[in-house]
């Protein structure tokens, strides 16, 4: 049931072919240090695809996403929970079928998901506790991130 | 799946195993010395020793004002919508910290502290004055019908805060305290103004148990007075029912807690999926403190050979499981008081979550200014090993009082009892 996160060390890669979803990269952090940038993860034809589509042929180093949470139809498929150690980074992909806004409680995360866009939750968890995930739409919850310390 | 109550998305980390084992062993060994060196004749059951002055009335009018003004704010949540008018996503609306962390947590535990100010606060109580409803009873209530009404609305309250999926929601909100408000307006009308708060505002029986604790109190002429420690707990009306009321205390917030924990998650399979399984889980878990509580008075009633009925232990008992019940409440929720509580001071400034900024501090963002997890384990277990220290302390005097010559036979069993309800305790914190 518990998952370990794993915390993929992604290169900075080349600025890829832009389909605007550019969201993860920005305005993450509650209080400390910045978040790397996040890896653009190509336009997905799929919400499950991991492969790297044709867009993004000019990215050489990227690691193919693996989504970890997968939203669709109101239905939430993947880890209950992720542990995480205090200080570590979190970084997690999430897609959704739908357009939604995702909350972090606790570290007040807002983030705004695109329909089907694989999208990356990636910040620093320096405050321990069990904080719930979840999205806009429905109230409905994603997964606890467990930081502990 | 669960998200526990109506507020916040934070929990505590599950207590350490080399915590859990100091704990449960500082419960047994003070349980021990508890038996063998409390004194032999009652001293807690004479009841409140008064002697003091008035309370100052500008704090009296105060205390009204800021418990009315709760409740218009948290009915008003209804407004927003019906008038067409968005709510910003960002911002959470006054109406969730105002009940679940105000008006649900820190008045009850203040009042554990300073005495009832519950009874200034309350909003029904103002509410009524104010339009004159309830000055007589028109309807004469039967004694039998006691803590029951009480009782059943504190479920659904619960309910609404753990279960339900719609207790964030402020204008859910804003209709439930509406519907209360009516509710308790035509009981006032009917059976009068004190007996209908007394038999159907939930508040008004919980918040009167737990500030029995308290020290302060007031005389028949409402003056604040000195009376120590656990002295009105003694002496707290047995109203029929009164033993499954603190029972509930006890469950909801275990249910909370167990809801949060691994080991329940185990065993309740997908009952925890969907909210008529989470329903059923906490009418099972009430049931299942008060088959508890009750075998546990029933084989005290039994050794004390026949004096005493088993419906009788169990009124004459229930005020022990009080402080056990605030002691589970403090310890689950302390976090969420310093840490959720402090989105009271953005919500003020945008109470409709509409975007304003009244007083410049919407963008407040809640601090959590406790960075590691030992302090809380620690502050937990005080709490969680001290009310039950209080809780058999409590047993012990009114067993003498009670049993006399059989107490410390008959109060084995409340002594099970309460190692298994801080046992418990325990192992929801430990998760």
């Amino acid at each position: 049931m518990r998952n370990g996160v794993i915390v993929l060390l992604l290169g900075i890669t080349a600025a890829c072919g832009g389909d605007g979803s550019f969201a993860a990269t920005t305005a993450l952090e509650p209080s400390t240090t910045p978040t790397s940038t996040a890896v653009e993860p190509g336009t997905a034809s799929s919400p499950a695809t991991t492969a790297t589509s044709s867009t993004t042929v000019s990215v050489t180093s990227t690691i193919p996403p693996v989504v970890d949470v997968e939203l669709s139809d109101g239905e939430v498929a993947g880890p209950d929970v992720f542990e995480v150690a205090l200080g570590d980074r979190v970084d997690l992909w999430i897609v959704s079928d739908i357009d939604d806004e995702v909350h972090v409680h606790g570290y007040d995360i807002f983030v705004d998901l695109d329909a089907g866009v694989p999208f990356n939750l990636s910040f620093v968890a320096d405050v321990p506790g069990v904080f719930t995930v979840e999205v806009h739409t429905g109230h409905t919850r994603l997964f606890d991130i467990e930081v502990a310390g | 799946m669960i998200i526990a109550h109506g507020i916040g998305g934070r929990a505590d980390l599950p207590l350490s195993l080399p915590v859990l084992v100091v704990a449960a062993a500082a419960v047994v060994v003070m349980t021990f010395v508890a038996l063998g060196s409390l004194w032999t004749s009652p001293r807690l059951q004479e009841g409140p020793r008064a002697d003091g002055r008035p309370w100052p009335v500008p704090v009296r009018g105060g205390l009204a004002t800021l418990g009315f003004l709760g409740l218009l704010l948290v009915i008003g949540q209804v407004v927003p919508p019906l008038v067409g008018s968005e709510r910003v996503a960002t911002r959470a609306t006054i109406a969730p910290v105002t009940v679940w962390v105000m008006f649900w947590l820190v008045v009850p535990f203040a009042g554990a502290v300073i005495g009832n100010w519950y009874t200034d606060l309350n909003p029904w109580r103002t509410l009524a004055g104010a339009v004159g409803i309830g000055r007589m009873e028109r309807v004469g209530l039967p004694t039998r019908v006691g803590l029951w009404p009480a009782s059943l609305l504190f479920v659904v309250f619960s309910w609404f805060e753990l279960v339900s999926p719609r207790s964030g929601d402020p204008t859910s909100l804003g209709l439930a305290a509406l519907g209360y408000t009516v509710l308790l307006l035509v009981a006032m009308a009917l059976v009068g103004r004190e007996t209908g708060l007394a038999t159907f505002d939930f508040f008004t029986p919980y918040n009167r148990l737990i500030s029995a604790i308290s020290p302060f109190g007031r005389d028949d002429g409402g003056r604040l007075v000195w009376r120590g420690w656990l002295r009105a707990l003694t002496v707290i009306p047995e109203r029929p029912g009164l033993w499954m009321f603190a029972v509930i205390m006890i469950a909801t917030v275990s249910f909370d807690g167990a809801a949060g924990a691994d080991w329940f998650r185990v065993i309740t399979g997908s009952l925890g999926d969907s909210t008529l399984g989470r329903t059923f889980l906490l009418l099972a878990v009430i049931n299942v403190v008060a088959l508890a509580y009750y075998t546990a008075c029933a084989v005290a009633a039994s050794l004390s050979g026949g004096t005493w009925s088993a419906a009788q232990v169990a009124q004459r008992f229930a005020h022990t499981l009080v402080p056990i019940a605030l002691a589970y409440a403090v310890s689950h929720y302390f976090t969420l008081v310093i840490f959720e509580g402090q989105q009271l001071f953005a919500a003020v400034s945008d109470p409709f979550g509409l975007g304003w900024d009244l007083f410049g501090t919407a963008d407040f963002r809640v601090r959590f200014f406790v960075r590691t997890s030992t302090p809380i384990w620690l502050a937990q277990v005080t709490f969680i090993v001290g009310g039950h220290l209080v809780g058999v302390v409590l047993a012990h005097d009114r067993s003498l009082q009670d049993f006399g010559r059989d107490a410390l036979r008959s109060q084995y069993a409340m002594l099970v009892l309460m190692i298994a309800l801080t046992s418990l305790g325990l192992l929801i914190l430990s998760g």
